[in-house]
């Protein structure tokens, strides 16, 4: 007989959002994690995101310090107001 | 713990299993062998303290999982510590649930961070840690089980597994478990913990988030300033040898006869640090993307560059490879005979990344 050395404390349910049928005419967020050269690749997203594929708006966050979670406010942000959001790891 | 106090965790039934290999099936190991954590091994554990089992020291990233003192014995148990030891390892694990710590970030970050253990104080003598000869390495009980006693609470209470959440891209060995002792006795200064603002009669725990250590060698240096130019130069190789400044912190490990040196010529830590960040600077022609490599200077002189409101660099500046001289933190540790000192570089330091944390045992 051995003790469970793990957490097994409940943990809410995750559930993941609806999948979308398309981008066209949707909001996508982009979170720049902090990483160099995260605004360049998170530039050339942007544009393809608008151009190819027809987003209506794209919001860009930027967390604070690579080695934290995102602020709760800038996930809340997020949440509410994006159809889709791509976190960026770059370097 | 309390004579009231119950064991929550569940149990497994292993009549029909060797413990050992179930334990290895659940991914509850480090990739060594576990003691297996019986309800009389972690009472035992328990013992060793009057705090409630129940009680929550502080939750661990990724995962956030509830590092209750319970479980924190149970995984003592599992890394193979003696109950004289747990007091110091929950210090340990105060100290990385410490928000400035930030041992999420070092348990995700790709850089392959783990936590170094530095103990101070009379608790060195008390459980056997070694300070001398293999400091660093093995051959010890208290010091192997001690930090691996961490490694396995970060893995079954935080989450951080290998291949899952935790990418880093090479990992070292010392991630099974880094615990050094001061060498109080051989050192010329303060102690780190005294230096910190605790009593030499105090015992303490300090983590530091960093890689593994690079033993520099100088055997001939019979002067101060001598001596500090050999690690510092070495030093400037940590990260990249463009890294310049650091954006992190650095442990300096003096082994006794190094500091011997130091002590003949009056150098107090101090002496040392500043000379450190005075003299080892390179010109910014030489920290330039593509010479001799590809990698540019540091991200935070660059970005220090732009700035309108500063001076602009010219290819002339010297940069310092320590951003500030309080950025290197020095200890004694290590056998007697041997002119081998050690640098540990950091991770990611200051807000933007972890500091450095002390705590009473």
């Amino acid at each position: 007989m051995f003790l469970d050395p793990t957490d097994k404390v409940e943990r809410s349910q995750k559930v993941f959002a609806p999948r979308l049928d398309t981008l066209q005419g949707k909001t996508v967020g982009l979170l720049d994690i902090s990483k160099s050269k995260g605004a360049f690749f998170l530039d050339r997203v942007e544009e393809i995101l608008r151009q190819q594929y027809g987003v209506k708006d794209v919001l860009r966050r930027m967390k604070p310090t690579v080695t934290r979670p995102a602020p709760q406010p800038i996930k809340n942000e997020l949440q509410e107001k994006c159809d889709a959001v791509i976190e960026a790891l770059s370097d | 713990m309390p004579e009231t106090a119950e064991l929550r965790s569940q149990r497994t039934e292993t009549q029909e299993d060797d413990p050992i290999e179930l334990l290895y099936s659940r991914g509850l190991t480090d990739g060594l062998p576990v003691v297996p954590p019986t309800e009389a091994r972690v009472k035992r554990m328990l013992e060793a303290t009057d705090r409630d089992p129940q009680e929550l020291i502080g939750t661990i990233g990724p995962n956030y999982g509830r590092a209750t003192i319970e479980k924190i014995a149970i995984n003592a148990v599992m890394a193979g510590c003696h109950p004289s030891y747990f007091p110091t390892v929950l210090a340990v694990v105060e100290a990385a649930c410490e928000d400035q710590f930030c041992i999420h970030g070092i348990n995700v970050t790709t850089f392959s961070a783990s936590p170094m253990i530095i103990i101070n104080g009379p608790i060195r003598q008390q459980i056997g840690v070694n300070c001398g000869h293999n400091a660093m390495g093995h051959g010890f009980r208290a010091n192997a089980t001690i930090g691996r006693a961490l490694r396995l609470i970060i893995i079954n209470i935080g989450g951080a597994k290998p291949h899952e959440i935790t990418k880093a891209t090479m990992g070292h060995p010392a991630q099974y478990t880094f615990c050094v002792g001061e060498n109080e006795e051989e050192s010329p200064w303060e102690p780190l913990h005294v230096e910190r603002g605790f009593r030499a009669d105090q015992s303490t725990v300090t983590l530091f988030g960093g890689h593994s250590p690079l033993q520099i060698n100088d055997h001939a240096s019979r002067n101060a300033e001598q001596l500090a130019l050999s690690l510092g130069w070495t030093m400037a190789g940590l990260w990249n040898h463009k890294n310049f400044p650091l954006f992190s912190d650095t442990v300096l490990v003096v082994c006794p006869e190094h500091a011997k040196t130091f002590k003949q010529d009056g150098w107090s830590k101090n002496d040392l640090r500043q000379f450190l960040y005075e003299k080892i600077r390179r010109p910014l022609r030489e920290l330039r993307p593509g010479v001799n490599g590809g990698e540019g200077a540091g991200v935070s002189m660059l970005r220090t560059d732009a700035k309108k409101d500063r001076e602009p660099a010219t290819d002339d500046t010297l940069f310092p490879k320590f951003p500030k001289p309080e950025n290197i933190t020095i200890i004694v540790a290590g056998g007697t005979a041997g002119r081998f000192s050690a640098a540990v570089q950091g991770w990611a330091g200051g807000n933007a990344g972890s500091k450095i944390t002390t705590k009473v045992i």
